[in-house]
């Protein structure tokens, strides 16, 4: 293919103020839109209702005391074991202990998951509409131009990233069009917002899509909706029962303080 | 001053401060409120701390003035902001049945919401203000019930069963909160310190279960010293034990540590402590913070046994 070194293009240099400025300003203004749309539309996570903080909270417990096990003396260790094995097999600290032989519901008409599949809608929502209404208005407005060229020369790939919407074969790679400044702007303005927002803001979509890859994380959930509590109790018992080795902290505590000084 | 600064000023305060260290905290109240509200997490920090200050030092004008933008932030409704709010009307109220009113405030706000953790603290710490000790006690094991990883909880029943001479209960509840916090180097003497009432307790003083007890009480502040050095509480309490256990009373055929380590861990608690009061006597490098009530406790006990 061939390459016209040092190629030149007359351009008005009121493109460049009527083009490259809009776009990046509308772009900058609709990430801060975006960002206070979102904190007014996010509602605040559902608290959860004693049982279920009773049952998240017991299951911690024993993974607390399976952990720090050596901290105690044995004997406070063997009753502490025997309680909790023995309660969180007859699933005492359970939600609802009757649901404890029933196939697990449908994570869909959980009232909590619904909540959060809401949420990333929202979420989905606030990225997708604005992003469609400006990729329509560049398309209509400024579609076809070439507004700058870049001051270092870049390779062939960078064609199609560059000159989006400029269907000239022959055109050198430096010249950017206007749609992909777009393009630009959209993945680019991340610190501009960090500047302008602050760390943790909702005007980047990077950010979103992070969030969207574990919505588990920043939950307070600590069974996922498919997750049978039961079943897990029932194998934190049995992790709680093989703990056979006990070795207290305190042992031989006089021998090792001696042996520091 | 900046947020950050006057934040710390608060922070580094004792968690018991004395009068006057409360006093010069809470005349800060003025140029506090006079900042133009950031919407920080470190101010609302501030306020919050500030508040407790104000209430100290009997500052009800501020405080009512902190609780109003507090809560004109957060909304009434917020259980954080709820237990602000409740701790001002107990500071407030003069009189037993004001306090009971409070009380009876609380208990309407847990029925309509029982997970409204800071309320029920603020209940249970109010019930056994007004020396309704069993009942403070079954609110907390409720409380436990609900979250038993709570660390405070645990520690304040502990608290509450040392007071009403239950210390195998106070102890079970130390140990549950070591097994949540397991580095709690004052959870480790303070189990060491109940271990010792109870041996002190006991009847016939040479019997083999007080030498356990003892002896179960000098692990537990050996302990709390491997975990922090310089801890004076610990080295007090090594002192303490080892002087019981070398007493001529009690017989060495009971004894599980030779009568040698012992000795030993007497000398080095010996010397621990007179560096202690030393350094902390002349303010020296790495002996600030360091309590003067326990300090001068600790001089008494090294003239007393020398």
């Amino acid at each position: 293919m061939a390459q016209v070194v040092g190629q030149q293009i007359l351009r008005d240099p009121a493109l460049f103020y009527w083009i490259l400025f809009p776009i990046t300003i509308v772009m900058i203004l609709t990430g801060v839109l975006r960002h206070y749309a979102t904190l007014l539309l996010q509602s605040a996570p559902k608290p959860l209702e004693a049982k279920a903080i009773r049952e998240q909270k017991n299951y911690l417990h024993g993974i607390n005391l399976r952990n720090n096990a050596n901290q105690i003396p044995l004997s406070s260790f063997a009753s502490r074991k025997s309680y909790l094995v023995q309660a969180f097999q007859s699933g005492s600290f359970l939600k609802d202990p009757d649901a404890k032989n029933k196939p697990p519901a449908n994570p869909m008409s959980d009232p909590n998951g619904m909540d959060a599949m809401m949420n990333m809608m929202k979420g989905n929502m606030m990225m997708i509409v604005p992003q469609t209404v400006i990729m329509g208005w560049i398309n209509a407005f400024f579609s076809g131009f070439v507004i700058m060229k870049l001051p270092f020369p870049l390779t062939i790939r960078f064609k199609s990233m560059l000159q989006s919407g400029v269907m000239t074969r022959d055109m050198d790679v430096r010249w950017v069009s206007s749609l992909s400044w777009y393009f630009l702007c959209l993945f680019g303005l991340r610190s501009v917002f960090t500047f302008i927002l602050g760390n943790d803001n909702a005007a980047d979509q990077t950010m979103a899509q992070v969030q969207q890859m574990n919505p588990q994380a920043n939950t307070q959930q600590l069974f996922g909706p498919g997750q049978d509590p039961a079943k897990m109790y029932l194998a934190e018992a049995e992790n709680l029962e093989v703990m056979v080795q006990h070795e207290f902290v305190l042992d031989g505590i006089e021998d090792r303080i001696l042996a520091r000084v | 001053m900046s947020v950050s600064s006057l934040l710390n000023r608060f922070r580094s305060a004792s968690a018991y401060p004395a009068p006057s260290e409360s006093l010069s905290l809470s005349q800060l109240a003025p140029s506090i409120l006079n900042l133009t509200i950031t919407d920080t997490p470190e101010q609302w920090a501030l306020y919050e701390s500030l508040l407790l200050s104000t209430l100290r030092t009997a500052d009800d004008t501020s405080a009512r003035l902190i609780l109003q933008r507090l809560s004109d932030r957060f909304g009434n409704d917020n259980a954080r902001i709820m237990a602000l709010q409740g701790i001002y009307d107990e500071a407030t109220a003069t009189n037993q049945s004001q306090l009971e009113e409070v009380l009876k405030n609380y208990t309407e706000v847990l029925k309509a919401d029982p997970t409204n953790i800071p309320i029920a603290k603020r209940r249970i710490t109010l019930l056994h203000h007004l020396s309704k000790k069993s009942e403070a006690i079954s609110a907390l094991t409720t409380l436990i019930d609900l979250n038993p990883t709570d660390a405070e909880s645990w520690s304040q029943l502990a608290q509450f069963y040392f007071e009403v001479s239950m210390y195998p209960q106070a102890i079970y509840c130390l140990e549950e909160v070591l097994l949540i916090l397991p580095n709690a180097y004052n959870v480790h003497a303070r189990l060491g310190e109940i271990s010792f009432v109870v041996a002190e307790g006991l009847n016939g003083s040479a019997s083999k279960e007080v030498v356990e007890k003892l002896e179960a009480s000098l692990r537990w502040y050996l302990r709390s010293v491997e975990l922090c050095d310089g801890y004076l509480r610990g080295y007090y309490g090594i002192k303490m034990v080892t002087g019981k256990l070398l007493d001529s009373k009690i017989s060495a055929g009971h004894r599980t540590i030779p009568e040698e380590k012992v000795n030993k861990l007497n000398s080095i608690a010996t010397v621990q402590l007179n560096d202690i009061v030393a350094g902390s006597e002349k303010g020296g490098k790495g002996f600030v913070g360091y309590d003067s009530a326990e300090v001068s406790a600790a001089k008494d006990l090294l003239a007393a046994t020398s």
